[in-house]
């Protein structure tokens, strides 16, 4: 199966990049496929909710392709397509001490908190870790007295400050150096800084490019130090400095936000200033926008006018009451990226000129996310029979999580530093699983003839800009796109490319607009829907209908020189089967119960192109 | 996957059979794939080694390429490409007795064998499933007393012998009928002889193209009517293909 997906975008590859060796030798790109979001064993959650056997070995080798033994299941595990890069983003916050704790380790069983853990949930049950994930809990947050008199200064001492956590750091570090090979499969050092400030989700992931030599010169910064993203910001600076680490940090779950991922004021209160825009930009260039706690490009609510809004919407704040708050302009990508350009206005500086990414957020070890492949968020919802239940994430079930998603990076190889910088030109863009190839390019000299050019590539870069990028309007020319997509040679076949459009308007309040700009099956409206053939009594489809390939050349009819927009691609697959009705079929039961819709759409979102007066 | 399959198959069923439209109309001849070899939960072994969930429906459905519940590990499972056929052959000794006993069929329930095994298996936990296993053994083959007093005669009287399976061939042939959709998915009645004098493995599978109506004028012919492929052939066969039309 892999063969046929990458022999397909190899060709792809060729029919881009044919003739670039003789002209521009610099700029090929090839298109590579990753997870920024993984979580092993060493996270707390994962190893208390039970899932004690995840390391970081076993998420390496699922990622690189090969099989594994599921750490949530016990079965035997494979990725359909291996991947070509992984981050593994462990929480920061007490990192390692439980897997090193149960695994005897006397520098963390001799503290008071190990000590206490160690009576508690000696034998390492599901519930009696349950029991010490909830005395974790009532001592960090201090809204208990517990048995042991176990509080948040006694937790930190015992398992986070100082060098409590170097060891497990430093395994993180040997874990990446292992499975780092250039050329074939990339890892980065990272971790996941998972600030929550009143059920707020700030989290950020972290990954630097630089190897283990530089990452041993400092600790992953964590929560427990700061819930305020700027501080973490000041980190970052203050590290790179002193150690000569680059990193770049992802916001994610903007979704369950509260709307303070992406504010109109900081967290201290004031509002953003061109400083605020700067240093964000200087750490933040992209955000992951879709991952297996929902897709957040946009809501149904904030988008009203777009057919296809409502996809994966996941609601549920990470607070035990349950809350699932009305959507906010904060909480969703588009409008954060329409509210960059409102402050832009104001301030000079836009704030929220982020690309596009998805990646995993996986829970299970495994970054298993194919909609037929998937083993859920954690072990709570990684059996079909299981799914039903709460998740203990918000008032969510197992069937409100999404099999999403991963990140395809443009890149002209395969190694640490290709990557990195592919992240900060945000030549990188999102998909909910499947893996559509996408490219998108604008400039003011590009014509419908470039498309069947096999140099096509090399005139876009020299020409134009790649997603992510950002060019200056002409008053004498409109400018053109360049957009080419073609199906996951495993998967559904597509439906349309649109290009959403939002700008600023006289009044300095941004507009949205939604461009159908190629469709399947020689439809000229994009109101007349593709189709579906997925037969809910099977969960089967068939790829009669859809294309396999969408190529456009196309310019927008409303430009307007004088304002600020961006653009960005959206590509639709057919409908086909979500993974709850594979799930329903199998239990019996209708996929009504599951409260999910047994199709979906699936897609890949470029990250934009802005377009500056 | 599935599609890529079918699609390579359908052009090489046409690269084979183009030019025979033309000659000899007859003969057109297509690919299909089955697998006549079959075990749910109303085989012993199934059973009492704690694949207890392990029906008629899943195995038919998995062949047909939906996604089921694996009875064996709770994951959801399924096939990449739909098979066009499937003989469910449980095991013809015993059959289905376990799966009826623990179901609360008060039949097989109030019977000596049925009483010991109740009282023993209950909770149908995998070890207690396993005693069961162990106690059957013992009964059949007479290798040594147990606790219950449970011999070969019993078991035989109790499980087998007369109409006692008969509840069970009926839900076999009920469950082949149903799934049975011509031009789509083939089911065949039929049922595993399990013959195995002195460890030699002499098994067969038997399968009937005939649908309910003729199967359910006979039982599945066992091992433990004979372990001589000859006397199947002639005891069995033979005498049913004389009373079929």
């Amino acid at each position: 199966m892999s063969s046929i997906r990458s022999i397909s975008h190899y060709i792809f590859n060729l029919f881009l990049f044919a003739c670039i060796a003789t002209t521009a030798v610099a700029q090929e790109r090839y298109l590579l496929w990753g997870d920024t979001h993984q979580h092993s064993g060493l996270s707390f959650d994962v190893y208390l909710f039970g899932t004690v056997a995840a390391t970081p070995d076993i998420a390496y080798n699922y990622a690189k392709g090969k099989p594994v033994i599921s750490p949530v299941t016990g079965n035997r595990w494979q990725i359909q397509s291996p991947l070509d890069f992984m981050v593994l983003a462990d929480h920061a916050e007490l990192m390692g001490a439980f897997h090193r704790l149960y695994s005897g380790d006397k520098a963390v069983g001799k503290t008071k908190s190990g000590k206490a853990m160690l009576e508690l949930g000696g034998a390492q049950t599901d519930s009696e870790l349950l029991d010490v994930y909830k005395l974790v809990v009532s001592a960090a947050t201090g809204s208990g007295a517990n048995d042991y008199g176990l509080s948040a200064v006694d937790l930190t001492r015992d398992m986070h400050a100082g060098d409590a956590r170097k060891p497990t750091w430093n395994a993180v570090i040997d874990a990446a150096e292992r499975h780092n090979q250039p050329g074939q499969f990339t890892t980065f050092i990272g971790w996941e800084w998972s600030s929550l400030p009143k059920g707020a989700n700030l989290h950020r992931v972290v990954f630097t490019p630089q190897g283990g030599d530089i990452a041993r010169q400092f600790l992953p910064y964590s929560q427990m130090e700061s819930t305020d993203p700027e501080s973490l910001w000041s980190w970052l600076e203050n590290t790179r400095r002193e150690s000569g680490a680059e990193f770049i940090a992802i916001p994610h779950n903007s979704n369950i936000s509260m709307g303070r991922m992406f504010p109109t004021v900081r967290e201290n209160g004031e509002p953003i200033d061109a400083d605020y825009a700067r240093r964000r930009m200087q750490w933040e260039p992209v955000s992951e926008m879709t991952q297996i706690k929902g897709d957040a490009e946009t809501h149904p609510q904030l988008s009203p006018n777009d057919d296809f809004a409502d996809f994966e919407t996941f609601p549920f704040i990470l607070t035990p009451q349950g809350l699932t708050p009305e959507p906010t302009k904060g909480d969703y990508l588009r409008s954060a990226l329409t509210r960059g350009l409102e402050i832009e206005k104001d301030i000079k500086a836009n704030p929220f000129q982020v690309g596009m990414i998805g990646s995993s957020d996986s829970h299970t070890g495994m970054p298993a996310v194919e909609e037929n492949n998937f083993s859920g968020k954690g072990k709570h919802d990684s059996i079909a029979v299981r799914r039903g239940e709460p998740t203990g994430i918000g008032a969510s079930k197992g069937w409100d999580m999404a099999a999403s998603g991963y990140v395809g990076v443009w890149a002209e190889e395969n190694s640490r530093q290709s990557i990195y910088k592919a992240f900060r030109r945000r030549e990188v863009y999102a998909t909910s699983g499947p893996r559509i190839a996408l490219r998108m390019f604008a400039g003011f000299d590009f014509s419908a003839d470039d498309l069947k050019d096999t140099a096509m590539a090399t005139k876009a870069y020299s020409e134009g800009v790649p997603m992510g990028g950002q060019l200056k309007a002409r008053k004498d020319k409109v400018p053109g796109f360049l957009i080419q997509a073609a199906k996951d040679p495993l998967g559904g076949n597509l439906d349309r490319v649109q290009v959403i459009k939002a700008w600023v308007d006289d009044s300095g309040k941004g507009q949205e607009k939604i461009f159908d700009v190629a469709l399947s099956d020689g439809r000229m409206t994009g109101d007349q829907l593709v189709g579906n053939t997925v037969d809910i009594t099977s969960g089967r489809y068939s790829n009669t209908i859809g294309a396999e390939e969408l190529s456009i050349f196309w310019q927008d009819p409303e430009y307007k020189p004088v304002q600020s927009a961006y653009y960005y691609v959206r590509v639709l697959q057919i409908p086909t089967p979500r993974y709850s009705l594979l799930d329903a079929i199998a239990l019996g039961i209708s996929w009504r119960e599951t409260d999910k819709p047994a199709t979906i759409q699936e897609r890949a979102y470029s990250s934009p192109v802005w377009i500056s007066p | 996957m599935s599609s890529i399959r079918s699609i390579s198959h359908y052009i090489f069923n046409l690269f084979l059979f183009a030019c025979i439209a033309t000659t000899a109309v007859a003969q057109e001849r297509y690919l299909l794939w089955g697998d006549t070899h079959q075990h749910s939960g109303l085989s012993f072994d199934v059973y009492l080694f704690g694949t207890v969930a392990a029906t008629p429906d899943i195995a038919y459905n998995y062949a047909k390429g939906k996604p089921v519940i694996s009875p064996v590990t709770g994951n959801r499972w399924q096939i990449q490409s739909p098979l066009d056929f499937m003989v469910l052959a449980d095991h013809a000794e015993l059959m289905g007795a376990f799966h009826r006993l623990y179901s609360g069929d008060k039949a097989v329930g109030k019977t000596k064998s049925g009483k010991a095994m109740l009282e023993l298996g209950g909770a149908q936990t995998d070890s207690e499933l396993l005693d069961v296993y162990k106690l059957v053994v013992s009964a059949a083959t007479g290798s040594g007393a147990n606790d219950y007093g449970l011999s070969a005669v019993d078991l035989t009287r109790d499980m087998h012998a007369g109409d006692a399976r008969k509840p069970t061939w009926n839900a076999v042939i009920d469950a082949a009928e149903r799934h049975n959709q011509p031009g789509q998915f083939t089911t065949f009645i039929g049922w595993e002889w399990s013959s195995l004098p002195k460890g030699a493995n002499l098994h067969r599978v038997v399968f009937t193209p005939q649908g309910g109506d003729i199967a359910r004028q006979f039982l599945p012919y066992s091992q433990m009517e004979s372990t001589d492929p000859q006397k199947f052939v002639e005891n069995h066969f033979l005498s049913v293909y004389k009373k079929s039309p």
